[in-house]
């Protein structure tokens, strides 16, 4: 079984580099032939790496425990669906199962563009296989999954107890798909320089990926926090640790790319801009995955100390040096003199979204890199903490919701009287929520914030009740004119949903954050304390076991107003892995959360930590409501009867508008749209 | 308009939070100062472990009686050195940490204001 | 793209690749060297003078930092569940006994622990050097303590002169207590 599954990694290894090989070939001389041969190379190696992934689940469901990786990740209690996902559960696996992702990601993106863009198709697929080749061979001669024990022991070690959770069945797959996901359009856009092709064809081609990872990188992340939240009992769902951010960072780039991608759609404008930050996410997803692998930085997330660092550092310098370096030397082919956008357009906002997420993205890489690079030159060891992440996050913050709510009311193009009518109602808004924040909770970071995201509140559904209206007005009723928002105009309307979900999101942060309370107390049975509006009981210790674990859970009875209820947080301890594991128990509600720990116990006094965190569930409510938008922003628009298009006709005169008016036909003869019923 | 005033200023002094509650907040404020010694990346307020426990008692007994939140912070900094702070001062080596976001979200926003900023396109439908 | 636009000279173009190569690649040596690993934990304790503390023993009665003044002392913190500490108990209890008669203190203070599992560890190897219970972690937090199991060397003067963090190098250790005036025979490692 292991010899399968080594011999199919290896395979791939020789899959990939005969398809990097071919295709380069195959750039040079334009034959169709190497082409469809590296093509089918890449789909072998996908199917390949594949066929290793089944063998390791086979061989995690069949308590394998000869395999080394499955004797340490896996044992007889172990159920099923966390022997599959034990798959990603450790460094050699996770390995695997990426290396899959990413060819076969890569396969199906080239797969889909072949036909319109074969020569972008190219060289992209040459990347790809390159970037998989890497990880492949990591994966074959470094890592090893497949490396057999001398003798099968009885039993294997089984799952780390903290990762035997449904969040963490879900949440590396999720993370893994946003990170492959930035390879594509990063493989598009290395294409574009290299073969000159950079007006937008690869942006168009691309979109779909990049959005589509941009969305599982955000749930992600949002399932991430949900899972620390309920399984890691610090009270928490956002620690702004190392491995957190190393996450985050690809994230706020692939946000701010999808807004300057549709300028470069509509406009034809930035295109260095946006291969610019295509290199940058797709480099910052490599040295998150870098950093969270290899435990270069301290945080509680590391996997083991491995020895794939130096290798994986190495690459991350050629992907950055290359890339960088392609982009310099291609740079004079690419100034197409600067675009005329006015400060307040649509394009203006969406800039300044632009300069908001990138910065946001730099200072929170420089924080997670900072102690590293201070040890390198002082020899002294630091630390970056939530003091300067959120110092750092609040006025970012604030000002990117100012600007949520004013690019939904800004035209494209120039503002005019019509705008300032339109933000009326939100500017009303904003203050009537001030005033009454301002009365009602004196704090100014709250009233801020509450100003801030009633602006962009009211500004978002204004701009679906016009939409309803317009429909009304064409005799189509209310409910027909959003239907009619989101069949012509999906990306628009999606993204406001979007941008809903993050405010409800945004409602529940704030609240949890600024109006936590917690206590701590040592106790006997009997004992009481109040913590909020909550008054606690201490009723005793239960203690009990699985074949795994010895389980001591206290007993506290909650009370407020009239009702109650009985919370049990329960501490494990694991004889074999010598893990202590203390889970929390969470009573929840729309109001608020109370969460319960089980720090310490002795004979029958019990060390207990209550919080009381205000509106947790909508931060998971909202992240709901931004997935679905962005599953809506997946689906293809639809199309409007296609018109004839103009013959291509290269602009000869420096008139700004002429020039976006060719850069546009050119963008539609290349099959992006820019078509009246799919504008964004 | 005097009762309404006085109505308000009773509002807002209900809104205060009560004194065993502003002491709480004051040990979480301290506690998320401080990183946990023995923890791999946590701070004192979200650490679990033992040590976390008795500095953040030990920092409420300081508070109450009466020292300032700089003292507390100070004391542990004395016995564990800089690298217990959650987030190196805005001094020294520590200014270019906490520079850069300003001056890059400054430089950004200066640039497309001053470079990219024309008269804009035609306008065009934005519903 | 505008149309025929003279080509910039082939060596400003490597001018700017080998500029920006370079750049990433300096970012990277500074990665690199932090693969040497961490530096060792700033111990702002070393050349200053021990912090008072009176804990509760574990046997009976009391054990105070002024027990020490005037001999040389060894502060050894230490939990059960420490495995490097079960090594390193019955080095320092040969210490004691080696050097109890030439002037050496050596005392154990255990820190988060409950006391039963504390007193069942010094019964199993036989300590008979004091040891004290840090009930509530002041002591540990006075030493600014980080872990277990940790060493401290105070000269006469009760200054700290020398901080083990982690299992004990018993060879530097017989080295500092010589410098500080106790020699110890050969037999006692």
């Amino acid at each position: 079984m292991s010899e399968l599954g080594q011999l199919a990694t290896v395979l791939g290894a020789v899959c990939c580099a005969y398809a990097a090989g071919a295709q380069a070939w195959a750039a040079r001389t334009q034959d169709p032939r190497w082409r469809e041969s590296g093509f089918r190379a890449l789909v072998a190696c996908a199917a390949c790496l594949g066929l290793a992934c089944a063998v390791l689940v086979y061989a995690l469901l069949q308590h394998d425990f000869r395999i080394e990786y499955v004797a340490r990740n896996a044992s007889l209690a172990t159920p099923w669906w966390y022997r599959v996902s034990a798959l990603w559960g450790a460094q050699a696996g996770s390995l695997l199962f990426w290396s899959w992702l990413l060819a076969t990601v890569g396969a199906a993106a080239v797969a889909g563009q072949r036909r319109a863009h074969p020569e972008l198709c190219t060289v992209a697929s040459a990347v790809l296989a390159l970037l998989v080749g890497f990880f492949v061979v990591l994966v074959a001669a470094v890592e090893r999954p497949f490396r057999v024990l001398a003798f099968a022991p009885a039993d294997g070690r089984g799952l780390n107890p903290l990762l035997e959770d449904p969040g963490m069945v879900v949440h590396p797959p999720l993370l893994y798909l946003g990170f492959v996901g930035l390879a594509v359009p990063y493989a598009f856009a290395m294409a574009a320089l290299v073969t000159r092709k950079v007006d937008g064809g690869w942006l168009g081609a691309t979109r779909g990926w990049a959005t589509g990872s941009w969305l599982a990188l955000g749930a992600g992340l949002v399932v991430g926090g949900w899972w620390a939240y309920r399984t890691l009992g610090w009270g928490g769902y956002w620690g702004w640790d190392p491995v957190e951010n190393a996450a985050l960072v690809p994230w706020l780039l692939a946000t701010a790319y999808l807004h300057s991608a549709v300028v470069q759609e509509r406009r034809g404008a930035f295109v260095t801009w946006n291969l610019a930050l295509v290199v940058l996410s797709f480099v910052a997803a490599m040295l998150g995955t870098f950093l969270t692998r290899t435990g270069l930085v301290v945080s509680v997330h590391t996997f083991a100390q491995s020895e794939i660092g130096p290798y994986f550092l190495a690459f991350v310098v050629a992907v950055l040096a290359g890339s960088l370096g392609l982009l310099a030397w291609r740079w004079d082919d690419l100034r197409t003199g600067p675009a005329s956008v006015s400060v307040a357009s649509r394009e203006g906002a969406f800039l300044f979204n632009n300069v908001l997420f990138v910065g946001f993205a730099a200072a929170v890489l420089v924080g997670t890199l900072y102690p590293t690079v201070v040890q390198a030159l002082e020899g002294v060891q630091l630390f970056v903490g939530p003091p300067y992440y959120l110092a750092v996050s609040a006025p970012l913050g604030l000002a990117l919701l100012v600007l949520m709510g004013l690019a939904t009311a800004l035209p494209w193009g120039r503002a005019s009287h019509a705008t300032i009518l339109r933000l009326r109602l939100p500017l009303f808004a904003a203050l009537a929520a001030a005033v009454a924040a301002g009365v009602l909770l004196r704090r100014p970071g709250v009233v801020a914030a509450a100003a801030a995201v009633a602006f962009a509140l009211a500004s978002t559904l204004q701009a679906f009740a016009e939409a309803a209206a317009s429909g009304a007005r064409a005799g189509r009723g209310l409910l027909g004119g959003l239907r009619d928002a989101f069949r012509w105009r999906r990306r628009r309307y999606a993204g406001y949903l979007v941008h809903l979900g993050v405010l409800v999101m945004v409602v529940g942060i704030v609240g949890s954050h600024a109006y936590v309370r917690e206590r701590e107390v040592a106790l006997r049975p009997g004992e009481r304390f109040t913590v909020g509006p909550y008054e606690v009981t201490y009723r005793g210790l239960e203690h009990g076991g699985t074949p795994l674990a010895e389980v001591t859970r206290a007993v506290l009875e909650l009370r407020e107003g009239g009702g109650s209820a009985v919370l049990r947080p329960v501490r494990l301890y694991y004889p074999r892995r010598d893990q202590v594991v203390s889970r929390p128990a969470i009573r929840s509600t729309l109001r608020d959360d109370v969460y319960a720990v089980l720090s310490a116990f002795e004979g029958d006094r019990a060390t207990v930590r209550v919080w009381v965190n205000p509106l947790v569930r909508w931060v998971w409510a909202g992240g709901l409501v931004a997935f679905f938008g962005g599953l809506l922003l997946l689906w293809p628009d639809r199309r409007a009867p296609k018109l004839p298009s103009p013959p291509l006709r290269p602009s000869r005169d420096g008139h700004p508008a002429r020039r976006a008016q060719a850069a546009r036909e050119v963008v539609r003869a290349l099959g992006g749209s820019t078509r009246e019923g799919s504008r964004p | 308009m005097k009762p309404v005033v006085l109505v308000l200023c009773l509002v807002a002094l209900a809104a205060q939070p009560a004194g065993a509650q502003a002491l709480d907040d004051r040990v979480r404020a301290v506690a998320s100062r401080l990183m946990c010694p023995v923890c791999e990346g946590r701070t004192v307020a979200e650490s679990t472990s033992q040590l976390a426990a008795q500095m953040r008692a030990l920092i409420r007994e300081r508070l109450a009686r009466g020292e300032a939140e700089e003292e507390v912070v100070q004391y542990f900094v004395d016995r564990y050195g800089p690298s217990v702070l959650a987030a190196p001062p805005p001094r020294g080596s520590g200014l270019a940490l906490w520079a850069l976001p300003v001056l890059l979200v400054a430089a950004g926003a200066a640039y497309v204001l001053v470079r990219l900023c024309g008269p804009g396109g035609p306008e065009e439908d934005a519903a | 793209m505008d149309g025929a636009v003279a080509a910039p000279p082939v060596g400003r173009r490597w001018l700017r690749v080998g500029a920006v190569v370079l750049f990433v690649v300096a970012l990277a040596a500074a990665f690199g060297s932090a693969f040497r690993g961490r530096p060792p934990r700033s111990t702002p304790i070393a050349g200053r003078p021990a912090p008072s503390f009176e804990v509760p023993r574990l046997d009976r009665g009391r054990l105070s930092s002024a027990d020490l003044v005037g001999r040389v002392a060894v502060v050894n913190f230490w939990a059960s569940w420490c495995l490097p500490c079960r090594d390193e108990a019955p080095v320092l209890q040969a210490l004691w006994e080696a050097g109890r008669d030439l002037g050496l203190m050596v005392v154990g203070v255990n820190v988060w622990d409950p006391p039963q599992e504390a007193r069942t560890f010094v019964a199993r190897y036989g300590l008979t050097f004091a040891n004290g219970a840090d009930r509530d972690g002041r002591v540990a937090i006075a030493f600014g303590l980080a872990g277990v199991p940790e060493t401290f060397v105070l000269d006469r003067s009760g200054v700290v002169v020398r901080r083990f963090v982690g299992p004990l190098d018993s060879r530097s250790l017989v080295a500092e207590l010589r410098r500080l005036g106790i020699s110890l025979p050969e037999t006692a490692r």
